[in-house]
């Protein structure tokens, strides 16, 4: 469990960070320069923050007030940083045995490198150097080195960005394997949504060095609590109208002249807001039964761009379009575009199932 | 066949190997300080570093004398508390060496620190307290430059001229180095003997930094 509350300003950048993360893994999301990694950095104790506190499963490791601030070693966290950091002129055993404690006794520090090597699958590297692995294998022995002395709290710096695009989905999956086993607090830092989603069960959206938001990965993605977090989360339909209570006690969304019927949450207060739909959550429908669906709209396809796998549609509506512009952004699969034969100029029918269709509240 | 005159070239090596390992001993944390350290005045510090490398070295050596002569600062203060007579004795030829050899070691041994990623420092820290991490870490990965830095400070310590000829004089068997004796003998024109000499000093510094290559290959 970790719970903190910190605050440092530097030139021109306040951190000012609030987190709490039960025995589970946990992102950071933000992009660079937003303080994640220096939110890492302040946990390990590399960092010191001026005000505020750090609890790592209920033990204040920093708490400016009191005059507390552990030291690195100290705290019981394993950090595994952004390029690994590995001691070159160590070798892999080395390197493991580094992290552990001074206590442990020789014949025990031999046991548990062994078994770290054998965990990490890398008996036959135990003599190696750093600059004699590859980019995964360095990410393994910066793991081991991380987890051998038994920490309390995983911190995670970017774990893939030194890798090799081909070789990233293999690793997030091997590392899932090998984190399986580890009962503590993760807490993973990355600027890729994709990855925080599959790495994460609870995200945290940090930016400016506030966090934005912090719930569930689907929470984050589908219910993104203001305009920031929704442009984060690559929502990008971001809209604007104006919402009441319809008499079913949804929200009925005026926008463009249509009405937009949206199930969720919304503000206190009715009257002007924004709402966003994610462009893959928009429906194209064929026209035979098109009656049958909510939120129904016209529009006309002004550009496309393919990218393999999907494509993504920009669409205009044919009453009350903004003309020269498009107003959604959907994303179709490919066999979809072509199954219905899309192209530039089409009129095609939309909906925006209210579901989807979220309320945003006034960025602070 | 003349006698070689051996004493200066042994007096020679006595002096530059102290001044080496004096220059060590003061500019490993002088330069670790101007690598890691943020404190007030460090621009400063790094500024006064140098100084002895650009003054002449005869301005470096009058500074010197004002400060260790028998009225000076700290001259008094040895010589009236300690009985200690620093000037022209060998120890103040020690003394002149370190001295012009500081600057060319702390620059060598600053930018081994500074070489040195950051972060694996501070992954060693989350694992060991620092002064750990500084001996098994930090100093294992730069003593290739501290390393570099004490030869530099050897070569020059042997070819110390200006500052030890003010400090220490040139008393024959006594602070008369090979570089002092070698101008002598020029002086009193005896070109075989500055010959030789100049031949052992070139000898001599050649093979050791043979040797000292030798040590230092990389192993990872």
């Amino acid at each position: 469990m970790l719970d903190l509350a910190l605050d440092r300003r530097f030139k021109g950048f306040h951190l000012q960070t609030h987190l709490q993360i039960g025995d589970e893994i946990a992102a950071l999301y933000g992009p660079s320069g937003s303080g994640k990694s220096l939110t890492l950095l302040a946990i390990a104790g590399l960092v010191r923050p001026t005000s505020g506190t750090i609890r790592i499963n209920g033990r204040t490791v920093f708490d400016a007030k009191a005059g507390i601030n552990l030291a690195p070693h100290q705290r019981r966290v394993g950090l595994v940083f952004q390029e690994y950091a590995l001691f070159p002129h160590k070798t892999v055993s080395g390197n493991l045995s580094f992290g552990l404690a001074r206590g442990v006794p020789t014949h025990e520090a031999a046991c548990r490198v062994d078994e770290m090597l054998q965990l990490l699958r890398l008996q036959s590297f135990a003599q190696h150097y750093p600059h004699q692995l590859s980019g995964g294998q360095r990410q393994r022995v910066a793991l081991g080195r991380a987890l051998i002395g038994r920490p309390e709290i995983l911190l995670l710096d970017e774990p893939f960005s030194a890798l090799d695009l081909a070789i990233r989905e293999t690793l997030r999956q091997e590392l899932l394997q090998m984190l399986a086993d580890y009962k503590g607090t993760i807490l993973l830092v990355t600027h890729n949504l994709q990855e925080a989603y599959l790495m994460a069960t609870t995200i945290a959206i940090i930016d400016g060095g506030k966090v934005l938001q912090m719930g569930t990965r689907e929470e984050v993605l589908h219910q993104p609590r203001t305009r920031r977090v929704a442009e984060h989360t690559g929502a990008k339909n971001i809209l604007r109208g104006v919402a009441g209570r319809d008499p079913d006690d949804a929200w009925d969304i005026v926008w463009r002249g249509h009405h937009l019927r949206a199930d969720g949450p919304g503000p206190t207060t009715p009257g002007e807001v924004e709402f966003c739909i994610r462009p893959e959550d928009v429906r194209l429908v064929w026209p035979e039964r098109a009656e049958r669906r909510d939120n129904l709209l016209r529009g006309r396809i002004v550009h496309e761009l393919g990218r393999g796998l999907d494509y993504l549609l920009f669409v205009s509506l044919v009453d009350g379009g903004d003309r020269g512009k498009y107003d959604l952004e959907i994303q179709v699969r490919s066999r979809l575009h072509h199954l219905m034969t899309l192209h530039v100029g089409k009129e095609v029918w939309l909906s925006l199932p209210p579901d989807r269709l979220h309320l945003l509240q006034p960025d602070e | 066949m003349t006698l070689i005159p051996l004493s200066p070239l042994l007096l020679s090596l006595k002096i530059a190997s102290l001044a080496t390992v004096a220059a060590l001993l003061l500019g490993t944390p002088i330069a670790w300080m101007l690598a890691r350290g943020r404190f007030p005045g460090r621009a400063v510090l790094e500024a006064i570093v140098v100084v002895p490398l650009i003054l002449p070295p005869t301005v470096t050596g009058y500074y010197l004398l004002l400060l260790i002569g028998r009225r000076g600062l700290l001259g008094r203060v040895l010589e009236e508390g300690l009985n200690i007579g620093l000037v022209f004795t060998w120890k103040a030829a020690v003394l002149a060496s370190t001295i012009a050899a500081l600057p060319l070691f702390i620059k060598a041994a600053q930018g081994a620190f500074e070489g040195i990623d950051r972060r694996i420092e501070d992954a060693g820290r989350t694992f060991k307290p620092a002064l750990i991490v500084l001996c098994t870490i930090t100093f294992p990965l730069a003593w290739r430059g501290i390393l570099a830095g004490s030869i530099l400070a050897f070569a020059r310590a042997m070819g110390e001229f200006g500052i030890t000829l003010m400090i220490a004089g040139s008393i024959p068997g006594r602070t008369q180095t090979l570089a002092l004796a070698i101008y002598d003998s020029v002086q009193a024109n005896q070109p075989q003997e500055a010959n030789a000499m100049s031949i052992l000093a070139t000898a001599t510094v050649l093979l050791i930094l043979v040797l000292v290559g030798r040590m230092t290959k990389v192993k990872y």
